[in-house]
């Protein structure tokens, strides 16, 4: 079991990813901390990296084409893609850990999440480039809308689908509950993807395909 | 046994199998055909990597569909496109795939594989330095691991030197016995050499299904083979056409075997490669 999680873990990354939380460690103290002052910024860059992470995951499987043996073996496929998830958000969680305190974890953590959770889900479901294509527009949307700050995306029911609040005028406390209810979708994405794990072969099968 | 009945499978308005009725009982069964005959794709469905389309196939009473776990559980598999992850050794890549198929103390199993397959000095290199012939001797470890009941292997001969396959298909002959083992290729050669019976699909289509000497024997009296001078050999043979089946140079000579009784020609055994090709002409 040990060993499994083990292999899942070293096949989930490249090892120089956590170059980027170490990294940001060594900034924070250098800066004295002051990386605090760029908060905004970070809750707009990092949620982009998460589905990044987790589509590179679902496509290197296909890529390596380590794809059909996996596939074909007995184990459960559950465990498989849960323990490389944990592998590939472990060093972005720590890279958000090394950068911002405790208070504001959730804050550039839960978009993040939940981008990653949907890019999973519609990379199951459909491919791996409707599965990118999904999180970013939604990014890119939210970006705008914070942006122009137009009206609707911070005061109406709007506001909830806006990744990014930091800079939106709303309460702590409302921006709370909405990264809250974030994460709350994220988690149920993350149930739904979990479900699928085990047809992920059939759901992943490849659309270009010999037919020798 | 392998078991189809009318299974097929289309992607969209391509039919890569037709609706196929088939056997397979213990021993090595060779699945022939050219590119695009529908090989892969069979051999998929059996696998459990790729749903049917249509009618239904049952892996040693199981179905890929309602119970691939079990069917996993069985199964060897060398896929055609068959790849090992990047990151690790040889002996490692071994060791996972050995968790994925719930093997206790998998071991001994494999030092006997890496052993088996001359491996065992690379064993603690990256996969990536492997050659293709490497790698696949690899993949065919690997399919091996918890010795299966079912092997699939698709093209397992692809890119190995002619004395990589000459040695995979001794061991090919040692495998079957009371193991089911399908070897999917369009070499005629492997399947001459190791296969007890033999389906052939043309365009989704079981053309034939049988033993290789039935095969022989249904072109018998049909071959024949004629010496052209090499300065004759484009014309005659564009005038034979469909009929030619191989051409091979010997001297200032072409000798060509063909399905038609031609002037100077005379008629010989017909080989598995003969049947073969007459087979996919006629």
């Amino acid at each position: 079991m040990r060993k499994h999680f083990f292999y899942e873990m070293r096949l989930a990354v490249h090892p120089a990813i956590w170059l980027l939380p170490i990294a940001l460690a060594i900034l924070r103290v250098v800066t004295g901390g002051s990386l605090e002052r760029v908060l905004v910024f970070f809750e707009f860059v990092y949620p982009l990296l998460f589905p990044i992470a987790v589509i590179s995951l679902l496509r290197r499987e296909r890529s390596d084409r380590t794809f059909e043996v996996l596939v074909a073996t007995p184990h459960r496929k559950t465990p498989v893609l849960l323990a490389r998830l944990v592998g590939v958000m472990l060093p972005l969680f720590c890279a958000v850990a090394a950068t911002v305190s405790p208070g504001n974890w959730l804050s550039v953590l839960a978009p993040g999440v939940l981008l990653a959770m949907l890019a999973l889900v519609t990379g199951l479901v459909w491919k791996d480039e409707i599965g990118l294509a999904v999180p970013l527009g939604w990014w890119a949307v939210s970006f705008a809308v914070s942006f122009t700050q137009m009206t609707w995306g911070h005061h109406a029911v709007g506001s909830w689908f806006i990744l990014f609040l930091l800079g939106s005028g709303l309460s702590p406390e409302a921006i709370l509950w909405r990264k809250l209810g974030h994460l709350a979708v994220a988690a149920m994405l993350l149930s739904v993807s979990l479900l699928m794990a085990e047809t992920w072969p059939r759901s992943a099968s490849p659309r270009r395909h010999r037919t020798s | 046994m392998i078991r189809l009945d009318g299974l097929s499978k289309d992607y969209g308005d391509v039919h890569a199998l037709r609706p196929t009725d088939l056997r397979i009982d213990s021993g090595v069964f060779g699945l022939l055909g050219p590119n695009g005959a529908g090989k892969t794709t069979l051999i998929r469905m059996a696998a459990t990597t790729l749903p049917p389309s249509g009618g239904s196939i049952t892996v040693c009473g199981h179905n890929p569909v309602q119970e691939p776990v079990a069917i996993r559980r069985m199964l060897g598999y060398l896929p055609q496109d068959f790849g090992a992850y990047p990151k690790l050794k040889g002996r490692e890549y071994l060791e996972y795939v050995a968790i994925l198929k719930n093997l206790r103390h998998p071991k001994p199993q494999i030092d006997a594989l890496l052993s088996q397959f001359g491996l065992t000095d690379v064993a603690t290199r990256r996969v990536t330095t492997y050659s293709g012939g490497m790698l696949r001797r690899l993949g065919i470890s690997q399919a091996l691991l918890g010795e299966p009941r079912v092997l699939l292997i698709d093209e397992p001969t692809s890119g190995l030197d002619p004395e990589e396959r000459a040695r995979f298909r001794e061991f090919l002959m040692d495998l079957g016995g009371s193991r089911i083992v399908v070897l999917s290729t369009h070499f005629v050669e492997d399947v001459a050499a190791t296969c007890d019976r033999l389906g052939v699909l043309d365009r989704g289509t079981l053309c034939y299904h049988g033993t290789p000497r039935e095969l022989i024997e249904r072109f018998r009296g049909t071959v024949f083979e004629v010496s052209v001078p090499e300065a004759e050999a484009g014309e005659r043979t564009d005038t034979w056409g469909g009929s030619v089946l191989s051409t091979r140079r010997d001297l200032d000579a072409r000798v060509v075997r063909l399905t038609k009784d031609v002037e100077g020609s005379h008629e010989v055994a017909p080989t598995l490669e003969d049947a073969y090709l007459a087979l996919l002409r006629s």
